[in-house]
């Protein structure tokens, strides 16, 4: 059959054209290989909190509570002395003759000017006193603007969460003072009562009014938290299948250019030889990618003890599905005018759509809707339905039909649009 | 040469509002080699286009071995070999890995294919090189195997659309001495469309000439030249005279005369007329009859230029303008 000769030939210009051939199927493994690698958050490695910066003027309790509360989701960094003093030439500086919040506040700020740290929080004297009476303080948050904003917002969030806190205690205690004062006009039971409760340490378990239990639902497996290792596999194997485009676009470009679809035309071979021959080229190399780029990936995330859900029937049709709809809509770019430069458009804008990049819940609305129209949306989703979720192939299925649809229709557009005598 | 295989009956093909072919007809006989002259745009490459299933004509119809172009695609196809004007192949392949994909798309498969992949690399002298990428070859050697994938199936009928532009002189000799070899000792139909009449004259037995869409010639070489009769001279004036050209035309050794259209430079129109004159016999006794007429009633002559009969002074006279313009 012509369409095999065709997807033949295919892959012997992939072959000839080591470029093509390294970009397709190496590249990909390069570019992942290191990014997986710096998240090596598995294998029981204890991972360092985010280092924070705290310079504190307060002698109260209301500053050491807070603190606290940041260090539990936080590295605090205060009381600096020593060889970082010497580092920044401060060894000297008369602020930093004992530990002082003076010295933590002129280590923080050289530490920013060098950019080694982030973010520097500057508590200031009287915090204390000024929350007993009731009055705002401001605490300052010294950030670097190109710092990460995950960081800024965790510290903002802690923060509000703090001061919520302290101020119901505080409202508590007033409310447990004014129950105590009013239970003196009634009878010596009513006041030995009130005395008795309001002498009662609170329950060890009611520190924090919220516990947060993680739980999957019943249909999900439960399996370790893949982490960010297993959230990366799934994204970065799917943009890369779409590279596909660039270079469907950029091969029919060229026969377009140098005439050898015209010849073709010439020959008996038909337009649904040509077009077919090219979308089994196309989705065979893609499949292939994708066997290559999960392989690594799981392979590199075993020898990290992370635990998959190695749904072998889903990843394969999924990757069967994400292979076809990626080509075919390689095909519809390939039967435009546009050039093929412009193949990588589709790339990074369907990576950052679809979720390939990071969660879709960090778009914004309008954007968010978008991400449904991408096939990049249901790969992702589908990839960490089989790999994260557990959810089997019957749970996979409705992704593995939508990326089915998506080729089925880019399909018939790049049929019905493609001018091979285009030159 | 008697067996008619190919016939185009008022062929027009549209692309929207503008007409590239009007109403062209012609037939080929078996065994020759038939040539579409004409300046680029005249409407060559449409017309081989419609004959090769590229594209059908919006009016019209053709046949090749008594198959309907556009009915029977699939058997024309198989009759015909194209060699298209751009060097249509695959440039990291080698020059034997094109011709046998080529070759597969004519169905030839197993000893045929390898055969015919060798009998053709053979045929355009690129034994040494058929194992190198395509892009390792100079512009003619390419030339040379776009040659050799129109002819891997043994078509009845090749067309040729312009196969020697860009070509260096040699390697424009072997594709002239390949298309001689074809028909001389295959007995190839072929169909030769080009711009240059030297290759028109030298190769083919019957020309049609084209221009704006339109077969307005269609003859042998001979007999195109022959309309001419002694050439032409062209005498540069300053003004209209319209004595002097009925004068001319009484000359005996004048056969026709006429004013050429003014030409517009990018400066304007230009300031200078030229009467056209077709000699009768020899264009050296209409030359001296004119330098004496003009001697005789004092009008001044500011060039002359004698054209010698060939092809491109037929175009030059049909048309009035250069094949190359």
């Amino acid at each position: 059959m012509r369409l095999f000769k065709i997807f033949t030939n295919e892959l012997r210009r992939l072959r000839k054209d080591t470029f093509l051939f390294v970009a397709l199927l190496v590249m990909p493994l390069v570019l992942m290989g290191p990014a997986l690698l710096s998240y090596s958050d598995e294998g029981g490695e204890e991972v360092e909190a985010t280092p924070l910066m705290v310079a504190n003027y307060d002698t109260g309790q209301v500053s050491l509570d807070y603190i606290a509360e940041l260090d539990e989701n936080l590295q605090i960094e205060q009381n600096f002395s020593g060889e970082l003093l010497t580092q920044y030439e401060l060894q000297n500086d008369p602020r930093c003759a004992t530990i002082s919040p003076e010295c933590d506040e002129a280590v923080g700020r050289a530490r920013m000017a060098d950019k080694s740290r982030q973010v520097l929080m500057i508590i200031p004297a009287g915090l204390t006193t000024a929350f007993d009476a009731g009055d705002q303080t401001p605490v300052v948050l010294l950030y670097d603007p190109g710092a990460d904003v995950i960081l800024t917002t965790q510290v903002e969030k802690i923060s509000q969460g703090l001061a919520i806190k302290v101020a119901l205690t505080k409202q508590l205690e007033n409310a447990k003072g004014d129950f105590t004062d009013l239970s003196s006009i009634g009878s010596p039971e009513v006041k030995a009562e009130v005395n008795k409760i309001t002498s009662e340490p609170l329950p060890a378990n009611s520190k924090t009014a919220i516990h947060v239990d993680e739980v999957s639902p019943a249909s999900y497996k439960e399996v370790e938290p893949p982490g960010l290792l297993g959230t990366l596999v799934p994204g970065y194997a799917t943009m890369f299948a779409f590279i596909i485009i660039m270079f469907i676009n950029s091969w029919v470009h060229e026969e377009k250019s140098n005439g050898v679809l015209r010849r073709l035309l010439t020959t008996p071979a038909g337009r649904a030889d040509l077009i077919g021959g090219k979308m089994l080229f196309g989705v065979f190399v893609n499949f292939a990618q994708l066997v290559i780029l999960f392989g690594a990936g799981l392979v590199m995330g075993a020898s990290r003890g992370m635990e998959f859900q190695l749904d072998i029937p889903s990843l394969l049709l999924l990757s069967l599905a994400l292979s076809m709809s990626a080509t075919s809509l390689g095909l519809v770019f390939a039967s435009t005018k546009l050039p093929p430069s412009l193949g990588l458009a589709p790339v990074f804008i369907g990576a950052i759509l679809g979720g390939c990049l990071l969660s879709v819940d960090f778009l914004p609305p309008y954007l968010r809707v978008l991400s449904y129209v991408t096939p990049h949306y249901y790969a992702v989703l589908g990839y960490q339905d089989a790999l994260i979720r557990g959810v089997g192939l019957a749970g996979v299925l409705p992704e593995i039909g939508m990326l089915f649809v998506f080729a089925l229709v880019f399909f018939g557009f790049s049929v019905w649009r493609f001018d091979m005598l285009e030159s | 040469m008697s067996n008619t295989i190919l016939e185009a009956n008022g062929l027009v093909k549209k692309f929207g509002d503008f007409v590239a072919v009007k109403d062209v007809s012609f037939t080929m006989q078996e065994g020759e080699v038939f040539g579409l002259l004409g300046p680029n745009g005249a409407g060559k490459s449409t017309t081989i286009s419609m004959l090769t299933c590229l594209y059908p004509p919006t009016e019209g119809e053709m046949r090749v071995f008594g198959h309907d172009v556009v009915k029977d695609a699939a058997e024309v196809k198989k009759l015909i070999g194209v060699v298209p004007q751009d060097i249509a192949l695959y440039p990291t392949l080698s020059a034997r890995e094109n011709l046998r994909f080529f070759g597969e798309m004519y169905g030839l498969k197993g000893r045929d294919l390898k055969e015919r992949v060798e009998t053709v690399i053979e045929y355009v002298s690129m034994g040494e090189r058929a194992k190198d990428a395509v892009k390792t070859y100079s512009g003619g050697m390419k030339r040379r195997i776009n040659l050799a994938a129109g002819l891997i199936h043994s078509p009845k009928i090749l067309f040729l659309d312009e196969p020697t532009v860009g070509v260096d002189p040699q390697s424009r000799n072997h594709i002239f001495e390949s298309v001689e070899r074809l028909n001389k000792e295959q007995g190839m139909t072929v169909l030769y469309t080009t711009h240059y009449m030297e290759e028109a004259e030298r190769l083919c037995h019957r020309i049609a000439i084209i221009d704006r869409g339109q077969v307005i010639a269609m003859d042998t070489p001979k007999n195109l030249v022959g309309m001419l009769g002694g050439g032409i001279i062209q005498v540069g004036m300053v003004r209209v005279d319209e004595e002097i050209l009925k004068a001319v035309t009484g000359l005996s050794e004048v056969r026709t005369a006429s004013y050429l259209p003014q030409v517009e430079t990018e400066a304007g129109i230009s300031s200078k007329v030229v009467l056209k004159v077709e000699a009768r016999q020899h264009s050296n006794a209409a030359l001296v009859q004119l330098i004496q007429l003009f001697n005789q009633k004092n009008v001044q002559m500011i060039s002359l230029e004698t054209l010698e009969p060939n092809l491109e002074t037929v175009f030059l006279h049909l048309t009035g303008k250069s094949l190359r313009q």
